[in-house]
């Protein structure tokens, strides 16, 4: 349901299995039924007259696509307080849609090895990202998805803390109260921040928080899950412990470890270079660099400004380590970018905070993972030490005669 | 480098690694930044550890990754900015780490005489194991002489004599870090290992024995080699660089050679300058 190969396929099996042809309407269309459909109910909620028979062929249409594709879902009715403020459909960031590409990649994968009838492990991903790149979003996105449209899908959304928890479940709620009504599940249970059930789908989603006493998800299966602020959890070894058993090894398995660094040789550093050697094998690893989404992090540099020689190196080392995490493109940074990472990183230099700059704005994953303490070496000195390293020719020694 | 070389060095062979073989695991590789010219000033130097006897890249464990890591080093000694050109670290143990240092000690010997580049190890500990190695098993003899300071004039000290390797004890570690963070703090080395950076990054200062050390779980051993390394390339035992004479040694050329009218590439230029130097030399 993520990958253009997944929706045809499954679109193509429901409309052999039904005798039926769904119909893909333009988003104008849809925009002008779900308002008309709005009209129908009164205040109270209440429909003040029976749907026409076009009315009840486009809600039918509408709910089998929804099922079977995500995007079609999210591009007409998703709603989400936007970054601007306000409430707003949902426009994908470029950090949002580099996670979904790889959603997407992985389900095609999948798709692949059960035609060869292999075993799959689901997707599973562990998402390292800069601030406020928007993940939480796009992850909230998907399981609400698969929550409102399969039946018993069985979820958990934990997060450091009783606060973070309760954005989470906030968050679901205004993607909840603003699918249209034809849409909507019936909820059965609603405890707010600790547990959502949708009465008809038998779908519920529980919310744990990574400090609670008892191992997180324990005792339980779940087809989706989604941690958040993973790298400042108290106990994180309840992740392996206790979280990673109750993943199923199932297609229907998408489960999201999602933060920002929070140090250097803590649980999420030693899980994230285990993803990337390929020692988790389960687990994919993504990095989101802060520069990839062109409406964040810009500011207009004065005129007749010219980049320091660090900003200039910066620029290139942007260049050279993108294509790793842009699908292959070399990042240029604009001239409001650069002028953006000079000063902000000059504002935290002068609090003497480099490493929390470089934690929350890094390039490269290795870059993120900061100390908390300062080095015997000084932030700047190893700054420009990182801007000037380069990958060496790799050698081995071996005794000539066995090798 | 365009071209990837093999080198064969007493029953060593040192080759490329296959790309296959490369991971984020830097461990037993041995990673050149330059391949070695025969005009160049290098630097060798080793911190050897007691490490996991047989310990290969073919049979690593996620447990080692803890051990600490022998460490080697190659520095280019330049007219004012020093160079990284090579870095090998593994948990090998201090009699295997030896044969390593030999190989790679004579692939960059460089414009010595003797053939082997002048080395520095630490003596305290395992090391001393490694030393006895590279001279008794590889007449590797282009040692560091361990010298106290006004040995020659103090009776008591040179009644220590001159020993081989370096002695790490307080006081000298404390002259080995304050002179060789000056020195990298000052931009007058060239590091290109991400690694050596980032165990630079783990290390914290200490207020009381006046040296960095790694903090709790990380490693310090590329960066404890790579201080040794610089003492050895500025002789700091015996006598220290006035800073202000640095800027004296850099050259202007008065007829600079303007590279783009050449049709030469960088490598061929190097090529050409080695040869023509080997003619000089009579080789």
């Amino acid at each position: 349901m993520y990958s253009d190969k997944g929706i045809e396929r499954r679109q193509a099996a429901l409309e052999k299995s039904l005798g039926v042809k769904l119909v893909r309407y333009e988003p104008s269309f849809i925009e002008a039924l779900v308002a008309r459909l709005d009209e129908i109910l009164d205040p109270k909620g209440n429909p003040t007259r029976a749907l026409t028979l076009e009315e009840q062929a486009f809600i039918t249409n509408e709910r089998r696509l929804v099922k079977i594709d995500f995007h079609h879902w999210s591009r007409n009715y998703l709603y989400c307080i936007r970054d601007q403020g306000g409430l707003g459909k949902m426009d994908f960031w470029e950090s949002q849609l580099i996670l979904l590409r790889l959603i997407a990649k992985l389900e095609e994968e999948m798709i692949e090895r059960i035609d060869r009838k292999e075993p799959v492990d689901g997707i599973l991903v562990a998402l390292h990202k800069d601030r406020q790149l928007g993940a939480t979003a796009v992850v909230r996105a998907l399981c609400m998805h698969r929550q409102i449209t399969t039946e018993h899908s069985r979820a958990i959304a934990a997060s450091l803390d009783d606060d973070k928890i309760l954005e989470m479940y906030d968050r679901d709620k205004i993607i909840l109260d603003n699918i249209p009504w034809w849409l909507r599940p019936e909820i059965g249970f609603d405890e707010k921040a600790e547990h959502l059930f949708f009465e008809h789908l038998k779908s519920r989603i529980i919310y744990q928080t990574g400090n609670q006493k008892f191992g997180v998800g324990q005792g339980r299966q779940f087809d989706l899950g989604h941690l958040t602020e993973i790298a400042s959890w108290p106990n994180p070894l309840t992740i392996e412990h206790d979280y990673f058993p109750t993943i199923p090894q199932s297609q229907l398995a998408l489960h999201v470890l999602e933060t920002t660094a929070q140090g250097r040789g803590d649980w999420w550093n030693r899980f994230v270079n285990k993803v990337r050697k390929g020692i988790a094998q389960r687990w994919k690893f993504l990095f989101i660099p802060w520069y990839v989404e062109d409406a964040k992090y810009n500011r207009l540099p004065p005129e007749g400004w010219v980049p320091t020689d660090l900003a200039m190196k910066y620029a290139q080392h942007v260049y050279e380590t993108s294509p790793e995490f842009c699908n292959g493109k070399a990042v240029m940074l604009s001239r409001s970018k650069l002028y953006w990472w000079q000063t902000t990183r000059d504002e935290y230099q002068a609090s003497n905070a480099l490493n929390i700059f470089f934690s929350n704005y890094a390039a490269t994953p290795e870059e993120s993972f900061q100390h908390s303490t300062r080095s015997a070496f000084g932030y700047e000195t190893l700054e420009n030490l990182r801007l000037g390293a380069k990958a060496g020719e790799a050698y081995q020694i071996t005794i000539e005669d066995a090798a | 480098m365009t071209e990837l070389t093999s080198w064969s060095i007493g029953k060593r062979l040192i080759a490329p690694l296959p790309a296959s073989e490369i991971d984020l695991d830097p461990r037993g590789i041995l990673f050149m930044y330059e391949q070695p010219r025969p005009t160049a000033s290098y630097f060798i130097s080793g911190d050897p550890t007691v490490g996991k006897t047989g310990w290969s890249r073919w049979n690593r464990t996620d447990d080692d990754m803890d051990i600490d890591n022998a460490a080697l080093q190659v520095l280019r000694k330049g007219p004012i900015v020093d160079v990284q050109v090579a870095e090998f670290a593994a948990p090998v143990d201090a009699v295997e780490f030896a044969p390593i240092l030999n190989a790679v000690g004579r692939l960059y010997r460089g414009n010595d005489e003797e053939g082997m580049a002048p080395m520095i190890v630490e003596a305290t500990g395992p090391g001393a194991v490694t030393i006895r190695e590279l001279i008794d098993r590889f007449q590797y003899t282009n040692q560091f002489l361990w010298h106290y300071y006004g040995g020659t004039m103090s009776p008591q000290a040179a009644g220590h004599g001159n020993k081989v390797g370096w002695y790490s004890s307080r006081s000298a570690n404390k002259d080995l870090w304050m002179r060789g963070s000056h020195h990298i703090h000052k931009g007058l080395v060239k590091l290109y290992s991400t690694h050596t950076i980032e165990e630079m990054a783990d290390c914290l200062a200490d207020s009381y024995t006046l040296i960095g050390e790694a903090r709790h779980g990380r490693h310090d051993d590329r960066v404890f080699s790579l201080l040794l390394a610089l003492w050895l390339a500025h002789g700091w035992s015996t006598g220290i660089v006035d800073e202000k004479d640095l800027e004296a040694r850099a050259i202007t050329p008065t007829d600079p050679v303007e590279a783009q009218e050449s049709d030469c590439d960088i490598d061929e230029m190097v090529g050409q300058w080695n040869d023509r130097i080997s003619q000089l030399r009579g080789a």
